[in-house]
């Protein structure tokens, strides 16, 4: 029998950790088509002129790279896992964590290189045309009721019961426990890291809840914060389009968090209590994260960064139409938005789906300084309990 | 309702914010009760300054337009029962004062009384022309 869950557990887990190079190189080759009408690599453009075929064919060559460097790294990617499985010293999980990150992070840096220059192509299209904004105008909607919004944050409520729930049956099946209660197990399936049978039991699922509850509470609440963006060329649709991607968003959040909480929460105690083993557990993390992050790439492409592809369904913009605002500015290799006249702290992001920061507020460095120490304690706290 | 603002128009954006406002409410596509965002999220929306939009709610305020109860954030104001007499005097006084002005720069290019009376009706009944009514009492005949 352990023979064969060890077959099942390490292949599943090597075809999803390999599989994640394409899903999300996919969403990376998307991502042109996915922004906003007033927006092609990250330089302001009007409108109406999203369909010049010199940009349909900046975003056609990028596509293409970024396909082309996504099948490249997921054939390496999977070569490497060969090579390292087949190797006489046995399986390195250190050196297979490496190749994973470095297969999913070299995709972002060279999506990064490509969109700086298809950015550059942009600005001297946008120059040699002349399309610049004689006004800056901003819109914002006041006294509208019916806009949709991010959902409610008393959502993530629901984590409370679920990490009471958790104690509660971490409490009902703990005489069943063994002594060492196994916490890692690496991909022979054999368990490498045990924790003591004590506190730690209702420890871990209460950590694991308060992280994620927080993390994905904080998300949330930063999308209810966020700069709504309006266009100027189409105020109410565009307004409209935008709430609808805000409050998908929002859903997404709390139900993904959840179910992750939830799902991590009562896998973790019915391996302790040994009713289902570690492996099949960390399976089934696993493939869950995989939908999770399937899922998550779904519904931003059918809406689009801030609702675009929605707004683009609701009417088409003249083609004459000049440029009413222009943001370049603000926005530092195309990514960064840095405006100290704006009182926004969340804003969405210019070339990628979903919110960046404003970092010329104090208040955006603190928060990437906080996530970075927050992370770092909870992974240290659960290192602590084994 | 949807307030526009331009960065590069001369007029500050703390004025345009508060006319905005007043010609919404002139055309009824505010009325009294309706809730306008709040500094920050206006602000954050329009990508300007927390003081901007602070300036021109309290203007709108001070002139009657708004109310401001903490926790309810920014109402649009009914004029007619949130104005005190005071109020109402310096408004109607303000008024005076600038179509006095008007008159007197159009009298100094040259310009007769009955041009000026003509003007004023005119640009009145664009403004009274939207077809809305008011919920204030008239002021101007």
């Amino acid at each position: 029998m352990k023979g064969y869950s060890m077959t099942i557990f390490s292949s599943l887990s090597f075809i999803l950790l390999i599989a994640i190079i394409p899903i999300t190189g996919g969403l990376l080759a998307a991502t042109p088509w996915l922004m906003r009408r007033n927006e092609c690599f990250a330089v302001t453009v009007p409108a109406g002129r999203q369909n010049d075929e010199r940009l349909l064919a900046l975003k056609r060559r990028y596509s293409k790279s970024m396909l082309i460097v996504t099948a490249l790294f997921t054939v390496l990617v999977a070569v490497a896992f060969a090579v390292e499985l087949g190797s006489s010293n046995g399986i390195n999980e250190t050196s297979l964590g490496v190749i994973v990150m470095v297969g999913v992070l070299a995709p972002v840096a060279i999506s990064f290189a490509l969109m700086l220059r298809g950015r550059r192509a942009v600005q001297e299209i946008k120059k040699a045309e002349g399309w610049f904004a004689e006004r800056q105008q901003a819109v914002a909607l006041a006294a509208e009721e019916d806009v949709p919004g991010a959902v409610s944050l008393a959502w993530n409520l629901l984590y409370i019961p679920i990490a009471l729930a958790s104690v509660a049956l971490a409490g009902v099946l703990y005489p069943t426990m063994p002594d060492a209660i196994p916490m890692q197990v690496n991909f022979s399936g054999e368990v490498t890291t045990t924790m003591q049978k004590g506190p730690g039991v209702f420890a871990f699922p209460l950590l694991f809840t308060a992280f994620l509850a927080a993390v994905m509470t904080f998300s949330h609440w930063s999308i209810t914060r966020s700069k709504r963006p309006t266009d100027p060329g189409a105020p109410a649709t565009s307004a409209l389009a935008y709430g609808m991607f805000a409050r998908a968003q929002s859903i997404l959040m709390v139900a993904t968090g959840l179910v992750l909480a939830a799902t991590t929460d009562i896998c973790f105690i019915l391996s302790a209590a040994g009713v289902v083993s570690l492996e099949w557990m960390a399976a089934l993390i696993v493939v869950l994260a995989m939908l999770i992050v399937v899922v998550c790439i779904a519904v931003s492409v059918v809406y689009g960064q801030a609702g675009s592809r929605l707004h683009a369904r609701m009417q088409a913009a003249p083609a004459d139409a000049p440029l009413a605002f222009d943001d370049d500015e603000h926005w530092i290799l195309g990514i960064i938005y840095f405006n100290r006249d704006d009182a926004s702290l969340f804003l969405p992001e210019r070339f990628g789906i979903g919110w960046t920061l404003n970092m010329a507020r104090p208040a955006a460095w603190a928060l990437l300084v906080g996530f970075v120490a927050l992370t770092v304690a909870f992974v240290l706290a659960v290192f602590s309990l084994t | 309702m949807i307030i526009t603002i331009d960065h590069s128009s001369s007029e500050p954006i703390y004025l345009q914010i508060r006319s905005e406002v007043v010609t919404a409410i002139a055309r009824g596509e505010l009325k009294p009760g309706d809730r306008l965002p709040s500094v920050r999220a206006l602000a954050s929306d329009l990508g300007i300054n927390l003081h901007t939009v602070n300036k021109a709610y309290a203007i709108l305020r001070d002139e009657g337009h708004l109310t401001m109860n903490g926790r309810n954030g920014a109402r649009v104001a009914d004029f007619a029962a949130n104005v005190s007499a005071m109020t109402h005097e310096a408004g109607e006084a303000r008024l005076a004062e600038s179509l006095y002005l008007l008159a007197i720069e159009h009298r100094a290019r040259g310009g007769s009384a009955l041009d000026f009376v003509d003007i004023a009706r005119r640009q009145a009944q664009r403004a009274y022309s939207d077809g809305a009514p008011t919920s204030r009492p008239a002021s101007v005949s």
